[in-house]
Formats: structure tokens, sequence, C-alpha cells
């Protein structure tokens, strides 16, 4: 690289262009003293060139290893690839109990009402030549009611 | 965008149970994750332990992480998180521990002046004194911008918050260091304020 860096742009740059021009100002005096000028706290960037102890690096990789082993996760499949099919069967799963528990509730006999009424269109229909006359067959309580039907509603 | 295929590639098999993919996650990652760990908490054997976890944590929950999200943002979190518990756990004991010996190089250039005679074991030390007096998600925001070089997208992807709000920790930040910095250290700005201060940059 050459040139100067700017050291708002320095500020504001990020990944690899970051580190191409932190090592430029590592290296060269002008620049840092250019960076310090406009805000010195940018110079703790220069962190990032730090090595991290070897030794340490491997005593990380040596006892993740190791203690790995007695920790291992059953097999499997990563979120997002496979689990798909597998959480769509448990949610299918899920609504069918839903279902047959709504079901089931559908189709317990209800206590009977004090004053329940229910009506059904009984099988008879009459025609008179003034119009159709049909018997409707009210059951209300206990007491089952018979109308006539022509026209409007008859007791 | 190779790395990024076998990336998906390591962690799909590491997600099986293959330990030697795992093993080779371990290694791509373990220095990012030290870093970060070594710089919120500011002690390296915290740090060690920090990063242990992480990959443990990884080896245990893999099998749920989301191909479609980025690895690496999901990495800093967790890295981030057990950095910052360690930290409130263990207080600020290690804090003025520096890198050791082998890890400094120096950053002196004879044509720089006196304000640059320093090396990064210096500056690493000053970091440490000085990061102590911000907030722990204000020293992770810092640390994942200027010395992680993350986009302040994806700082906040990390950490869960919105991106006004990293940039608020990261103006609070590096306010705070620049203050430390003018005042405890004067030799390095040579006595006078920097250009930005008392303004947002």
């Amino acid at each position: 690289m050459s040139g100067h860096v700017d050291p708002a742009l320095l500020a504001a740059a990020s990944g690899p262009e970051r580190l191409a021009l932190i090592t430029h100002v590592r290296a060269c005096g002008s620049c840092r003293s250019a960076v310090i000028a406009h805000d010195p706290s940018l110079l703790f960037g220069l962190l990032a060139l730090a090595p991290m102890p070897s030794a340490v690096l491997d005593d990380v990789s040596r006892e993740v290893a190791r203690r790995a082993g007695y920790d291992r996760p059953a097999a499997g499949t990563l979120y997002g690839q496979a689990n798909g099919p597998r959480r769509m069967a448990a949610a299918a799963v899920f609504v069918l109990t839903l279902l047959s528990g709504y079901a089931t509730l559908r189709e317990r006999p209800a206590a009977p009402a004090p004053a329940a009424v229910s009506s059904r269109r009984a099988d008879v229909e009459v025609d008179s030549g003034r119009g159709v006359s049909q018997v409707i067959d009210l059951i209300v309580g206990e007491t089952q009611i018979v109308m006539v039907y022509n026209g409007e509603l008859k007791l | 965008m190779r790395d990024d295929e076998d990336l998906t590639d390591l962690i799909r098999a590491a997600a099986s149970g293959d330990r030697r993919a795992f093993e080779e996650l371990v290694l791509r990652k373990r220095d990012r994750v030290v870093r970060t760990a070594y710089q919120i908490t500011g002690n390296l054997e915290d740090a060690k332990d920090v990063a242990q976890g992480v990959f443990l944590r990884l080896w245990r929950v893999l099998q749920r992480f989301d191909l479609s999200k980025r690895f690496d943002t999901w990495l800093y979190r967790i890295t981030v998180n057990a950095a910052i518990d360690s930290l409130r756990e263990r207080g600020p004991k290690g804090i003025l521990q520096a890198l050791p010996d082998d890890a400094g190089e120096s950053l002196r250039d004879p044509a720089s002046g006196p304000e640059a005679s320093f090396d990064l074991r210096q500056l690493q030390d000053l970091f440490f004194r000085l990061a102590a007096r911000l907030a722990p998600r204000q020293r992770a925001t810092f640390i994942l911008k200027e010395i992680e070089g993350l986009e302040t997208a994806e700082i906040a992807r990390t950490l869960g918050v919105t991106e006004s709000t990293v940039r608020n920790h990261l103006l609070q930040a590096r306010r705070i260091l620049r203050q430390g910095l003018s005042k405890d250290y004067p030799g390095l700005t040579g006595g006078r304020p920097p250009e930005g201060d008392g303004e947002p940059t």
C-alpha cells in the first residue's frame, strides 16, 4: 500500500480493508501520528495484529478435543436442513391431537337445558289447494308441540 | 466464496458428529475466539477458559445452527456473552496483565517522533488500563469494531441490539478512551486534545 492513510477512512473501514490500513499504520510513523492526532483511540485497532500465543491456542484445541470426546452430541442434521420434515411431522401430530380433542368435545352429549328448544322438519307435507302446509315438530323441554304452517305459523 | 462453502461443509460434518471436522473448525476459529475473549476479559487464562467453554458449547449445539445465518456472527455472540459473564464473575483482577513477551513487537519508527515509542505489548497494557473504565457492552462494541473490524450491522446482530445502539456505544467508548489517553498519557497525544474531541466522529 502506498500513500498515507486517512484516519477518517480507518475509522469507517471494516474487514480486510481495515486490516490492510492498520497494517500500513503499524509500519508508517507519519500515518500513526495522523491517526493519533485525529483520534488516539483508533490506535487500539493495531491490537488486531497482536498474535495470540500459540501455546494458548494449542491448549484450547487440545482441551476441547479431549473433553469433546466425553461429550459427544447425538448425530443429527442441522437446523434448516432435514430437520424441516421432522418439524413438519411434529407440527402435524400436534394439530391432529388438537382436532381429535375438539371432536371429542363436540361429540359429548350436552346436558339438557331446562328450556332447550330444538326443531326439525317433519316429513309430512300437505297441499290443501290454497298452499303448502308443513307439519313442524317442536320440542320444548319435555313437551312436544305440533305446529301447522300455511303461510304463517299456527299453533 | 470457496472458503464459505468449505466452512459450511465443515459445519455440516461437525454437526453430524464428525470430530475431525469439528477439530478443524476449532483450528480455524480459535484465534479470533481467544483474541476476542482476551480483549474483553483482560486475562489470558480467563480467555482460554472462555474459548474452551465456547467450543465445547458449540460441539453440543452445532446441530441447532441455521446454515442460512452467518456462522461467525453466531460464534462471536457466544464468545462475547461468555467473556462478559467471565469478566463480571471474576472482576478486573487480570485487567493489567499484558501479553507475554513473545507476543509483543516494537512499533518504534525513528521517523515518527517520540509519540510512537511503544510496542504492541505496551499498547495492549494501555488498552486494558483504559478499557476498565468502559461498561462491558461498550467495551465489547469497541473491540468488535476497532479490533475485530466488524461492520456496525454485524455488531448489532452479534450483540442483539440496534445499529443505533452500536453507534452510541462506540461513540461513548471512543470518547472515554480518548479522554483517558489525553489525561493519563499526554506524551502520546503531545499534550494536545485530539482533532475531533467533544464532537461525534
